[in-house]
């Protein structure tokens, strides 16, 4: 069994608005796969609907041959660093805990099992030193990596990643991309909803192009074309030395 | 000093006012720790509106002769469920699904209380509270329910914690959150109603909120907000009593006035966020600023 995850013919709408069409696609496992597309092409729909957190209109999907349901352990969410409060009372440590949750008995409390997976977690992205501070006085490159540590606690086979580097430098970038390949080494696949279409190329090994339809998937040079490119982005593209450039949106 | 041993021997003196205290510093506690979870999730507004959302139960249950506590938990989680379906199935905001809902349920309450007058329901009662009324059984049935709501904060504590950090995440590994919303929504309803003699309806959500905000000013670690809020309620409730026995003033404004002073303090003098902090900290940048202007 290699596929993944199996998407067939899903549609999700909100309001009678279709975000999602008749989309059909498998992955492999074992890559880092990037889902593009700009603002309101459905990318996090449809990301929410392999996730199992919205209910799809029509379609199938699987993830290791299985319904959503019977195997939410073995994915992880890493959050846009947007939609979490800073300000919460909250340490580091406590957050990668949480991806201990999972594996916990509903009443029960760490033991010592999971202190020790913690504690490796936040050493393998290099926060081990913060792990006593509360999590608003972390950088942002800093916060991106509690929470993939979270990821990575909870042992999962999968991981989404939604805009992982929105609003972080591109040393911290840079760190956490290391840390992606890293883990798709160890057997991981990853998923990474992003949406500025000029690094795509270095960072993923299939692209998955949206535009409320499926547009194309595949490797870089197949996927990232002028042709594909105007049907998403219309008049935001350019090319600059043969590159094509975006527009950041 | 005076006053106070003369509050300490009325205290022995009378079961009113040891049941008065006993039920103050149990609401202290139990409001203390469900504020915490209220606002950390920005449920402020929803606290409020179930609170007053309780008021139709609260009457019906005396007309009819049935517990408060079902009468009152019916109708609070009515109207939650209503504020939720509004907003989840119009274009209408969270807000103004809240303010429509529980002003509607509010003023059903009234309706119902003032048709019936002469059923010896005073409604002053029931929104302000009537701390004289607090009778032995009151006080047990108040400790029960503040223990098996603390019991299940207890047995809960990971399922509340992630869902209010991090919803997506809760969901994702499979917890009910829509179930804990509408338990939290029902425990809501509970505080209210073991409230209501005590601080009364109106002014409940102050217990809710202004401790856990004046805790939430003070650390950075939830078990201890938790911990100070609780405190802060408990302070709150025995000098609110106290001062409205020696001024003879209304026991639920009086226990009010209290936790919103010791907010103001810790406003203020907070060493983590205090204003004083803040300006002082402006004051010692700008100072090094022009130091190193100097040395440079």
């Amino acid at each position: 069994m290699n596929k993944i995850i199996e998407v067939q013919n899903v549609s999700v709408s909100y309001n009678n608005l279709k975000a999602c069409e008749n989309i059909s696609f498998s992955i492999d496992k074992n890559q880092i796969i990037g889902i593009i597309g700009p603002n309101g092409s459905g990318k996090s729909t449809l990301v929410k609907a392999i996730m199992g957190l919205i209910k799809i209109d029509d379609g199938i999907i699987k993830i290791m041959d299985k319904p959503i349901y019977k195997i939410r352990k073995k994915i992880a969410y890493v959050p846009q660093r947007s939609n979490i409060d800073f300000d919460f009372p909250i340490s580091v440590e406590e957050v990668v805990m949480m991806g201990r949750y999972p594996h916990m008995l509903w009443w029960k409390k760490a033991n010592n099992k999971d202190k020790k997976i913690v504690k490796d977690s936040l050493n393998m992205v290099g926060v081990y030193e913060k792990r006593k501070n509360q999590i608003g006085e972390l950088s942002g490159g800093e916060q991106q990596k509690v929470f993939l540590a979270r990821a990575l606690a909870q042992e999962a086979e999968i991981l989404f990643l939604d805009e992982p580097f929105a609003g972080i430098d591109i040393a911290s970038e840079n760190k956490i991309m290391d840390i992606l390949k890293k883990l798709k080494k160890e057997g991981k696949t990853l998923f990474v909803v992003h949406h500025d279409l000029n690094k795509a190329g270095n960072y993923f090994d299939i692209i998955i192009l949206l535009k409320n339809k499926l547009i194309e998937l595949g490797e870089h040079d197949k996927v990232l074309n002028i042709n594909n490119l105007e049907k998403v982005y219309k008049d935001k593209i350019s090319i600059i030395n043969n590159n094509l450039m975006v527009a950041n949106i | 000093m005076e006053n106070i041993s003369f509050f300490i021997q009325s205290l022995g003196k009378y079961q009113y006012l040891q049941n008065a205290i006993i039920a103050a510093i149990l609401v202290g506690i139990i409001c203390g720790v469900i504020g915490c979870f209220i606002i950390l999730r920005g449920m402020a507004l929803m606290g409020d509106a179930i609170s007053h959302a309780v008021l139709p139960g609260v009457a019906i249950a005396h007309f009819l002769g049935f517990s408060l506590i079902i009468g009152a938990t019916i109708t609070g989680v009515i109207t939650a469920i209503g504020i939720g379906f509004i907003s989840q199935n119009s274009k209408i905001k969270h807000d103004s699904a809240i303010g429509i809902m529980f002003t509607a349920a509010f003023a059903l309450g009234i309706v119902l209380i003032t048709a019936n007058r002469g059923t010896g329901v005073d409604l002053w009662h029931i929104l302000f509270g009537n701390v004289l009324a607090v009778s032995t059984s009151d006080v047990i049935s108040v400790f029960y329910i503040s223990l098996i709501i603390l019991l299940g904060i207890f047995m809960f504590y990971k399922q509340l914690l992630i869902s209010t950090f991090d919803p997506i995440m809760a969901k994702s590994i499979g917890l009910p959150t829509k179930l804990i919303h509408y338990v939290l929504m029902l425990t809501l309803s509970l505080v209210t109603v073991i409230s209501l003699k005590t601080v009364g309806i109106v002014l409940v959500v102050a217990m809710l909120i202004t401790p856990g905000a004046t805790a939430y000013l003070l650390t950075n670690k939830l078990p201890k907000m938790i911990l100070l809020s609780s405190v802060f309620g408990i302070s709150s409730a025995i000098i609110g009593v106290y001062l409205s026995f020696i001024y003879d003033v209304a026991t639920g404004a009086s226990i009010v006035l209290v936790a919103s002073t010791i907010f103001i303090l810790s406003f203020i003098f907070s060493p983590k966020q205090g204003m004083l902090k803040n300006k002082f900290n402006i004051i010692k940048n700008k100072n090094l600023i022009e130091s190193s202007e100097f040395n440079g």
